[in-house]
């Protein structure tokens, strides 16, 4: 077909009528970019080194940020920054340390009923009002009244007296050795204004207001929240303690950990702190200049849950050789090299004193090797959660490890919510084994044990029952000898590592990518997910 | 009379077509084993606690009593109460669906834009055409995820010209009448907040947009070829009109009906890749709502989703069932 030099001009003019809002509509929004970024107050992106904005980014919307209701992991970086409890965990070491927070000072009556906390003075909830005795006990009743997973932390819990309003009486139906560490349980009870809970009630105990607002005195405050999107928190301006450098916090929803990797490398996001990118991501910040890594100590626990009830493992012997059989430094320095030891206790890490409630079995697979050759059906279903890639990696090694003893594993990537529905189901389509990471609510083993461990545990996947185990449990944990305390807690462990329903794999750190210029990263390890945000500040700047 | 009984009858089946769609997830539910008690109180829920939650859920009635129960409230609009974000579905889902919306409109023109150059360009054998083509073909041939990566691997890592998740990076910005931002951002005269959030929508919108373009230019370009060997274009030649009007006003005019056919057929395939692209760029839709509902078992979101788009689909078929039938009676059952 021949067009003339006319025809030819107006089609080209058509074209271009067309091409002209796709190429228009990038170089507007170029040229929106280059002008937006830190000229507008309104614009998000700040990204140089001395801004008092933090990015950060979650891979999942969490649940509610309310104290009473949340019990995840992402989402600790902002529950823990607004809302505070009465005590709270050391940071930066290891140890099992109980230290002040809303409470100054606390005492235990001898018979381990009463607990006594001065409360710290001139804290002002974000609403302005004092914080006081009385909002120990509407807090306290809320938590009862809402009734959610952390409730557990208050059932023994009697009354509270809040005739003197700086000191708080709380008084126990019965012993319990847990209680100080429930409250200092980065999922323990947090003190809430009683002003805004009587205000913001409606008809569910302000569950609809604290999904997008708080009642907290912690130093950030929830500025907004965008659902599915991104929760913004200020800094508080009345706080009691030191003000944080960075007065505003996005936390942006970004699901994709490819998209978030590529935004913390170009410094849209300032840090990395949800723990949940694969470990080549982590890999490749390790050799960027850019960037530091820290591997900081966490409770975590890489766990394989052993299914007693049917199946090849049903018998106690193929249970203690499958301890035995597995080559757990291979997969633990595989998975996580260099960010991992391989578990000694049944109990996650520095909860009990080294050397007891120990898990050290032998390696060597010629005993399983031996039973597995009398099994008629050498079938084992190994499963583990489908959006877990460390849990993955170790589901592979452990096939081919299991492999060589002759046992045929078929492996299942099975999601999270189907995991929870197992605890209570004693069906036989269960997995014979499962592999896991999780970590307890605080540095107390009945935080591990009752939920993992006992038969009635909502983690207790596969449905171990180990009676001697969950009576000393239960024993230690109404002991109020600490000694009793102690032992109870150790041989509830013992009892448990000999039943062979769990196997620790290993002790996960957490870790956390930061630019190099990033100072004050403070962490507690029973607080996973996060680091404190108050605390961080960037070299050059001094805190306000 | 007839036509009466037509409509009527469409109609009963719509209806019986929802109810058991409504029963089919009820069913899968009830299946999944998964405990809605323990799923909503979280996996460390006491007994108690899950044995008073299932009292208040109804879940100890009898099955028939509890989907009755379900029925109802799912007609009245009630999907219940997502475990995940504790808000009721529906309005989880009026919070998500325009964005949703927006996403599938504007990939949508991206989609035609792109069609139209490439069916006119290789009709008329312009210069660079090939190029165009060939960058559609690649495109097309690639799945939807890698092209996702692939833009932001180009224009956010590389080129650092557009963003790579989010609607807009404005802290504050008007949330009505539409929940759309490019179209509140224009009611409310807000171009700095348009041009910041057309800047955010263009990967996620191009990534799916690539596939669509390519279908509606080859069909474009079939038909027009097809029409441009027809009398009636000779006719307008020998009358002495010029190419270009001959081209645009009678050829192109007539060639556009398959293509707009294949417009609308797309329209409702882009939907498919919806959920990939949504979660890659965190573009908060329906798409991204669903993704992260199924890993926590949130069955009343998933269910909640599934049903709201079934009955819509349904309620279109319907629609143009009766239409079809209104403008050509020759159509019956």
């Amino acid at each position: 077909m021949i067009y003339n030099l006319k025809t030819r001009f107006r089609l080209r003019i058509f074209l271009i009528g067309l091409i002209l809002p796709i190429g228009g509509g990038l170089f507007a929004s170029y040229a929106s970019a280059s002008t937006s970024i830190g000229t507008s107050d309104k614009t998000v992106i700040s990204n140089t080194n001395l801004s008092h904005t933090l990015n950060l980014a979650f891979t999942a919307d969490t649940q509610p940020p309310d104290p009473d209701v949340f019990y995840a992991g992402q989402g600790l970086a902002i529950t823990t920054s607004v809302y505070q409890g009465l005590v709270q965990y050391a940071p930066n070491t290891t140890r099992h340390l109980i230290i002040p927070d809303l409470a100054t000072a606390w005492k235990v009556s001898p018979n381990g009923l009463t607990y006594t906390f001065n409360l710290r003075r001139g804290v002002h909830f974000h609403d302005g009002t004092l914080m006081t005795s009385v909002a120990v006990a509407a807090s306290f009743k809320r938590r009862l009244d809402v009734n959610q997973a952390p409730a557990y932390q208050l059932a023994d819990l009697a009354s509270v007296n809040d005739s003197n309003p700086n000191v708080a009486v709380v008084h126990l139906k019965k012993p319990n050795s847990a209680f100080l560490d429930y409250l200092a349980s980065a999922y323990g009870p947090k003190i809430l204004s009683p002003t805004a809970l009587k205000k913001y009630a409606g008809n569910n105990y302000d569950q609809t207001w604290l999904r997008t607002h708080d009642a907290g005195t912690g130093p950030y405050y929830i500025a907004s929240v965008t659902p599915g999107q991104q929760y913004i928190l200020k800094s508080f301006g009345n706080y009691w303690g030191v003000k944080p450098y960075y007065t505003t916090v996005n936390i942006s929803i970004i699901p994709d950990t490819t998209t978030q990797q590529l935004e913390l490398e170009q410094g849209q996001l300032t840090m990395g702190i949800n723990e949940l990118l694969p470990s080549t991501a982590i890999n490749s910040f390790e050799t960027n200049s850019s960037f530091k890594v820290y591997n900081v100590p966490t409770l975590d626990v890489s766990m394989i849950w052993v299914n007693p009830n049917y199946g090849v493992f049903a018998s106690q012997a193929l249970r203690t050789a499958l301890t035995e059989a597995m080559n757990r430094d291979k997969i633990v320095s595989t998975v996580f090299p260099g960010r991992a030891k391989v578990a000694t206790q049944i109990y996650p890490p520095g909860i009990e004193p080294v050397g007891t409630a120990t898990f050290a079995p032998k390696y060597d697979p010629s005993v399983l090797t031996k039973l597995v050759k009398k099994l008629t059906n050498k079938t084992v279903t190994l499963a583990y959660q489908a959006d877990d890639p460390n849990s993955e990696q170790m589901a592979n090694l452990l096939q081919a490890q299991l492999a060589s003893t002759g046992l045929n594993v078929q492996i299942q990537a099975v999601p999270q919510a189907t995991i929870y529905s197992w605890p209570g189901n004693h069906s036989s389509s269960l997995p014979n084994l499962l592999i896991e990471t999780n970590w307890p609510d605080a540095y107390n083993p009945d935080t591990w044990a009752r939920i993992v461990m006992s038969a009635s545990g909502g983690l207790n996947y596969l449905n171990c029952s180990v009676p001697k185990g969950d009576a000393l449990l239960n024993a230690g944990r109404e002991a109020t000898s600490q000694t009793k305390v102690n032992q109870d807690y150790q041989k509830a462990g013992d009892a448990y590592a000999a039943s062979g329903c769990w196997i620790p794999l290993g002790y996960i750190k957490g870790s956390i990518i930061a630019p190099n210029w990033m100072r004050g990263i403070t962490y507690v390890d029973a607080i996973p997910r996060t680091v404190t945000l108050a605390n961080l500040y960037p070299e050059g700047a001094k805190k306000s | 009379m007839n036509r009466l009984r037509f409509i009527a009858k469409r109609l009963l089946a719509a209806a019986v077509i929802v109810i058991f769609l409504i029963a089919a997830m009820f069913l899968l539910e009830h299946m999944s084993k998964l405990d809605p008690a323990h799923a909503y109180l979280g996996a460390g829920a006491s007994s108690q606690a899950v044995a008073a939650e299932r009292i208040k859920l109804g879940l100890n009635r009898p099955i028939l009593v509890q989907f009755v129960d379900y029925l109802g409230h799912v007609l009245t609009g009630n999907f219940g109460i997502s475990y995940r974000t504790r808000n009721p579905v529906f309005s989880d889902i009026k919070e998500y669906l325009p964005n949703t919306i927006e996403l599938a409109v504007f990939s949508l023109i991206l989609a035609v834009l792109l069609g139209l150059l490439l069916g006119l360009a290789s009709t008329l054998k312009i210069r660079g055409f090939r190029l165009i083509q060939f960058i559609l073909i690649s495109g097309a041939s690639t799945p939807v995820f890698l092209l996702a990566y692939l833009g932001i691997l180009i224009f956010y890592a590389k080129l650092h010209i557009l963003p790579a998740s989010g609607m807009t990076s404005y802290q504050s910005y008007p949330t009505g009448p539409t929940g759309m931002l490019l179209v509140d951002s224009l009611l409310h005269l807000d171009f700095g907040l348009f041009f910041n959030s057309l800047q955010y929508i263009i990967l996620p919108g191009l990534s799916l947009a690539i596939v669509p373009a390519l279908s509606i230019g080859r069909v474009l370009r079939g038909s027009l070829l097809t029409t441009m060997r027809q009398d009636f274009i000779r006719t307008a030649r020998s009358k002495g009109l010029n190419e270009s009007r001959v081209f645009l006003r009678h050829a192109l005019r007539n060639s556009i009906g398959p293509a707009l056919s294949m417009i609308g057929l797309q329209a409702g395939l882009l939907l498919a890749s919806d959920v990939v692209v949504e979660q890659i760029f965190s573009w908060p839709g329906v798409g991204y709502y669903i993704a992260q509902s199924i890993p926590v078992g949130d069955f009343p979101a998933i269910s909640g989703v599934t049903i709201f788009f079934g009955i819509f689909y349904v309620l279109i078929n319907t629609l143009v069932d009766i239409g079809q039938q209104l403008a050509d009676p020759r159509i019956r059952t």
